[in-house]
């Protein structure tokens, strides 16, 4: 006997995703799903980012790591909203894991929700969390090739950041080629580079306002 | 490997949808191009948790999607497995790629599912 059933298998997880999302909107907060690959300064550029914008809007934080509070220890010197979740040996943030953090911060008190992935350029792309964006992040240091073998990162995200720009003249880059591969997976992306080290953050600070603005 | 939390999703789907006393022989599941899944990781893991369960030995037949690949020289429009592959016709890097991220099951072949209530009735005693 054959059962038809055309499903996605991570319905339980999209269900979920779903219902952040919607309690998140209701409460006008315009939330952003972080993704790379780990030490392509993720932590870093939340920190710049927290202390640019802290004054003209109430941001709050989750962040993912297999394990330690450090990352929250250091953006809770910016924030007071800042939740840690420890994945344990988990690759990647579910909807579930957000949801436990969303009843830890007071949602009445948030413009903006930054969502730290765990350091992956694989497992957290398929993993709705309930994001309103993805944004792909890269570094120079990483080598120009890492949007070609993680294409699934750059056709979901919203924005792509290249980091490190400061260290462009240090290591071996092929600028011209990374955004060759990038526009050939997505077409419609948005792609920043900066260098969050120098606080060189580019038209990042911008697009978020301007996003944050209309949520 | 995400794909271990991928199969524990798609074992629990499976067995929400299964019949209860029917056999599962195989799941069929189709993967996207977008869907960030190692074929080889996702058959390891279906075995791997599906050993000495109900499902050990149910046949997971994955089929994945190619990528979409549009050429912006020659505007053919071809799939590949690659989505940085050359236009097919032209050879040009002035391609667009896209593709599916579904991640479904579509279907679930079971054996020796409990016969229908009455479907012996016609049976001369």
């Amino acid at each position: 006997m054959n059962i038809q059933v055309v499903e996605s298998v991570l319905k339980l997880n999209d269900d979920v995703a779903e219902r952040n999302r919607a309690i998140l909107r209701g409460k006008g907060i315009f939330t952003l799903n972080l993704i790379g690959g780990p030490g392509c300064g993720k932590t870093l550029l939340l920190e710049r980012t927290l202390a640019a914008l802290r004054e003209k809007m109430r941001i709050a934080v989750i962040v993912g790591d297999l394990a330690t509070a450090r990352d929250a220890e250091r953006m809770g010197a910016f924030c007071p909203q800042v939740v840690q979740i420890n994945t344990g040996k988990g690759c990647h943030l579910e909807a579930h894991q957000v949801r436990q953090a969303m009843e830890r911060l007071d949602l009445g008190e948030i413009d903006l929700l930054l969502i730290e992935n765990v350091g992956n350029l694989v497992c957290p792309v398929g993993f709705d969390l309930g994001q309103d964006v993805k944004v792909g992040m890269f570094a120079t240091t990483e080598g120009p090739d890492k949007p070609a073998k993680y294409p699934q990162l750059v056709c979901a995200a919203d924005l792509v950041l290249l980091n490190k720009m400061d260290l462009l003249k240090y290591v071996s880059f092929d600028l011209a080629q990374w955004h060759r591969d990038v526009a050939r997976l997505n077409s419609r992306v948005r792609v920043v580079e900066c260098a969050a080290y120098t606080n060189d953050l580019g038209p990042w600070l911008g697009w978020l306002e301007e996003r944050v603005g209309k949520a | 490997m995400h794909e271990l939390s991928i199969v524990e999703a798609l074992i629990n789907q499976v067995r929400r949808h299964a019949p209860a006393g029917g056999r599962v022989v195989a799941v069929r599941v189709e993967i996207g191009a977008r869907q960030s899944i190692d074929e080889d990781s996702f058959r390891f893991a279906w075995g791997a948790m599906t050993a000495s369960t109900e499902l050990e030995g149910a046949l997971l037949e994955a089929k994945v999607l190619p990528w979409r690949i549009e050429c912006d020289q020659c505007g053919r429009i071809g799939a590949a497995a690659d989505p940085l592959q050359r236009c097919g016709r032209c050879g040009s890097e002035q391609t667009r790629a896209s593709g599916s991220d579904d991640l479904r099951l579509l279907s679930i072949e079971v054996a020796d599912a409990v016969a229908a209530e009455g479907a012996f009735s016609e049976c001369p005693s």
